[in-house]
């Protein structure tokens, strides 16, 4: 066993067993074959865990690839992470593609780029730049998805969710005219929702803003509803008492 | 997923619409509880319903559950009460003298406990939780002091093996014969006619009490 102080560096070509060590540091390609522990991690280049990692902070430049678990304070990405197993993480920075394939459980999460999730994943706040799709229950706190895309999720649940759309300006939207901007999900619920581009079957919630370019198929709201003339809503319904909503 | 696995029936469950209407709950608490595991995933029930596809609850549980969380927010935080509610043995050890003295279990029963565990001077949560269901199923006098001592012998031995899963206990007798075994939830048991259960507990709701009863006592004496 390796002493708790001691780091790991890789430059080049390398690999190691494992362990517990102070700082790994790998530039070139780094392999680590079993569960490693450290302080931090800091790689640039690619990487490759065949265990759970395990570490304060952890900073990828490059790709990165654990088929365990990953637990960590903070997690900076730049490029793209895969994660057989699943995620307890602080704080998720990504700044490229992320795919996930247990479920994730985030205090915050900063996204830029693509997000996959194939199970549920929970945050306390959330903000997303980009494209993501989630096989499961979206479970966040404080959500703010800016669509660059076409999206999915399973289900989307917490107290604020707000998912604007960002239009391509010009003539850059000819460029994809089939490939819009949009949201489909089954069910989304929460105190205070806004939604834009977002296909729905059903949208529950307290105050409910339907923006442009929505197709919803019910609403049902306690407190208020708001509707963009070209929004499409099949079917609305106040449900509870006018005090239900607080 | 079908409900029928969960083994509930029309009557014991509580639409998620109906549950926030009932309790005054919002969408952005109920979820909140969710990520910080105080209602467990296992309660979440999908069922498609002629409207598509909605979430269900077990009524009476979610219910207690939800008037327990409300009842104490103001004096503990989510993450201390997921704690308390965790069937997840707490880390915790008390002497037999200050489990009478607090009045938690009886003489009875911890006598009961010193026959078969052998006077241990420190008892675990698994020894205190075994203890508690047996003083219990004594209180309601569905049990004698040897059936007591079997569900303590069963508790100590295999309650470790769940790790922390919910389960119940049941205590059956048949021509006289007491059998007593531990059930991993969700399971459905059916038995022949001539068998009784004359004990059924839920564990997790032990838990959830004896957590509750050993967390009031030590605020009490401070």
């Amino acid at each position: 066993m390796k002493q708790a102080g001691s780091d790991l560096v890789i430059h080049g070509i390398g690999s190691s067993s494992g362990g517990v060590f102070r700082d790994v540091s790998i530039h070139g390609t780094g392999r680590v074959s079993g569960d490693i522990t450290c302080e931090r991690w800091d790689a640039h280049g690619t990487c490759r865990v065949m265990g759970d990692v395990q570490a304060k902070r952890l900073a990828v430049h490059g790709t990165f690839h654990c088929h365990g678990d990953v637990a960590a304070g903070e997690m900076a990405m730049h490029g793209s992470a895969s994660v057989d197993g699943q995620i307890n993480i602080q704080l998720l920075s990504v700044h490229g593609r992320i795919a996930v394939a247990g479920p994730v459980k985030a205090e915050r999460v900063e996204m830029e780029g693509v997000l996959r999730a194939d199970a549920d994943f929970q945050a306390e706040q959330m903000r997303l730049r980009g494209v993501l799709s989630v096989d499961g229950l979206l479970n966040v706190g404080r959500l703010e998805i800016d669509l660059y895309g076409p999206s999915q999720v399973r289900e989307i649940g917490g107290g604020h969710v707000s998912i604007r759309s960002a239009r391509r300006r010009g003539w850059f939207r000819w460029i994809h005219p089939f490939r819009r901007h949009k949201l489909t999900a089954w069910v989304i619920e929460g105190d205070e929702v806004y939604l834009e581009d977002t296909q729905a079957q059903v949208v529950r919630g307290a105050n409910v803003r339907i923006g442009r370019g929505c197709e919803i198929g019910l609403v049902e709201y306690t407190g208020s509803l708001e509707k963009a003339p070209e929004a499409r809503v099949t079917e609305e319904r106040r449900v509870g008492g006018p005090d239900a909503s607080e | 997923m079908d409900a029928g696995q969960h083994g509930h029936t029309d009557e014991d469950l509580i639409s998620k619409k109906e549950l926030l209407e009932q309790t005054g709950i919002s969408y952005g608490q109920l979820y909140r509880w969710k990520r910080k595991n105080l209602i467990p995933e296992e309660w979440f029930i999908r069922r498609s319903t002629f409207t598509g596809q909605e979430t269900f609850f077990p009524r009476q549980q979610i219910l207690a559950r939800i008037e327990k969380i409300q009842s104490m927010k103001d004096d503990l935080s989510l993450d201390e009460m997921a704690a308390m509610f965790s069937p997840n043995p707490a880390r915790l050890t008390l002497s037999p003298q200050e489990l009478l003295k607090r009045n938690i279990v009886t003489k009875t029963a911890l006598d009961c406990l010193n026959n078969r565990a052998g006077n241990p001077p420190v008892l675990t949560f698994e020894h205190i939780l075994s203890v508690y269901a047996a003083d219990q199923a004594l209180r309601t006098g569905t049990v004698n002091l040897d059936e007591a001592g079997l569900m303590i012998e069963v508790l100590i031995e295999h309650y470790p093996r769940l790790e922390g899963r919910a389960c119940d206990l049941l205590v059956v007798r048949k021509l006289g014969v007491t059998m007593c075994c531990l059930l991993a939830n969700p399971a459905e048991v059916w038995w022949d006619a001539a068998s009784h259960v004359a004990v059924h507990l839920h564990l997790a709701e032990c838990v959830e009490e004896l957590k509750m009863k050993l967390a009031q006592e030590t605020e009490g004496k401070m």
